[in-house]
């Protein structure tokens, strides 16, 4: 029975989240295009800034997005008049919570997952991993540094 | 054995006491009104009898055992209320009762779809409300169920369908089932009731047979019921 409840649930949630993320990697696809094409051509160099803008801010998005879907799930199914349904169904309780406890953990990975693909697709360069790792380094070092100095005054 | 006995029946809703010491067994095979005024109880009773809420106190067995997954397998339920998914096409409202449903009869479902001129692929947001309620009649009438447990199926729906839903609920459950029909539309269903149980200020005010209530008091079932609750 706990895999017919999820079945609905991943049914329910696929046609309101996978969506975004489809657009998440066209958005993607055209950053790159346009970043490909658009070297010499300031008209396309601007479309190109305005459509990563948006990319950026879609990316930054996606787990809101994707929480905001999976409680409105939640509440729907559980607390408001589905519930009628929901309850009466000749299913242990536990499986509900169960269900959208398992299928929440596999749309939040789906959106890390969607998150990194996408940006890949659309920014991915040697340059931008070189410095994504500097970046990582210098936040290694101060954490070093905070560790070394509590180890100190201990 | 009676298929559902209520023992010193008790519901709070904080300290407001809904349900008082109700003592009460629903038979197999009968078709019984529930009547009351609104806010009598009917649908806290009905409710405690399909696991949504549970008892202050007191007991509730269905073919012996407390509410739970075996007595949801053997009651059909129509809520007052809208409970499907708006979202969702009939056919796949079918689909999702014939997974979770064992008694559950998709041809049965469909021929009384097409019988109440409803279109499956049509999705329950562009349908009427009236549509909708009929939609969930049918669900609820396609289920090979013991106990019907129909709240208010025809408050919403012009004097015409009223007729048309009694009908459909008439010729369509299953052989031996009950039904227990809660309603304050009592002229409505009068003409199909074996049994009435009056409710009134969360206590049982009088159970019977409807035949012999009507030839005790030489008078309708509404016509009772306006004379024992006449404000």
């Amino acid at each position: 029975m706990l895999g017919k409840v999820m079945k609905y649930d991943i049914k329910y949630l696929n046609k309101l989240i996978l969506p975004y993320y489809l657009i998440l990697f066209g958005l993607g696809a055209i950053v790159r295009v346009l970043g490909l094409i658009g070297k010499h051509n300031s008209i396309v160099k601007i479309t190109s800034s305005l459509v990563s803008g948006i990319f950026y801010i879609a990316i930054a998005m996606v787990l809101v997005y994707t929480l905001v879907i999976l409680l409105k799930r939640f509440y729907d199914n559980t607390y408001k008049d589905e519930g009628y349904l929901t309850h009466t169904l000749p299913v242990k309780r536990g499986y509900f919570l169960d269900s959208k406890a398992i299928v929440s953990i596999i749309y939040v990975v789906l959106g890390m997952v969607s998150m990194v693909g996408s940006w890949m697709l659309g920014k991915y360069s040697p340059e931008g991993i070189e410095f994504v790792k500097g970046l990582l380094n210098e936040v290694e070092k101060g954490w070093d540094m905070k560790d070394g100095k509590s180890s100190h005054m201990w | 054995m009676e298929f559902i006995t209520c023992k010193n029946l008790y519901k709070n809703y904080g300290k407001k006491q809904v349900l008082k010491n109700v003592n009460l067994e629903i038979p197999r095979g009968k078709i019984i009104g529930l009547l009351g005024k609104n806010g009598s109880g009917k649908t806290t009773l009905i409710k405690l009898l399909n696991d949504l809420l549970v008892p202050t106190s007191g007991e509730i067995l269905i073919n012996g055992v407390k509410p739970g997954v075996e007595s949801k397998k053997v009651i059909s339920y129509l809520p007052e209320r809208s409970f499907l998914d708006h979202g969702m096409r009939v056919r796949e409202i079918i689909s999702y009762y014939g997974d979770f449903y064992d008694d559950f009869d998709e041809k049965k479902a469909f021929t009384l779809l097409e019988k109440l001129n409803l279109n499956a692929n049509d999705k329950l947001r562009t349908m009427s409300k009236g549509m909708k309620e009929k939609v969930q009649l049918v669900l609820v009438m396609s289920r090979k169920a013991e106990l019907y447990v129909l709240d208010e199926p025809i408050g919403g729906v012009d004097p015409a369908t009223r007729e048309y839903i009694m009908d459909t609920i008439l010729t369509n459950f299953n052989d031996g089932a009950s039904i227990l029909i809660s309603t304050h539309l009592i002229s409505d269903v009068e003409r199909i009731l074996d049994e009435v149980i009056f409710v009134d200020d969360g206590m049982i005010h009088l159970t019977g047979s409807a035949d012999e209530l009507r030839n005790q008091r030489g008078k309708s079932i509404d016509e009772i019921f306006r004379e024992e609750f006449r404000c």
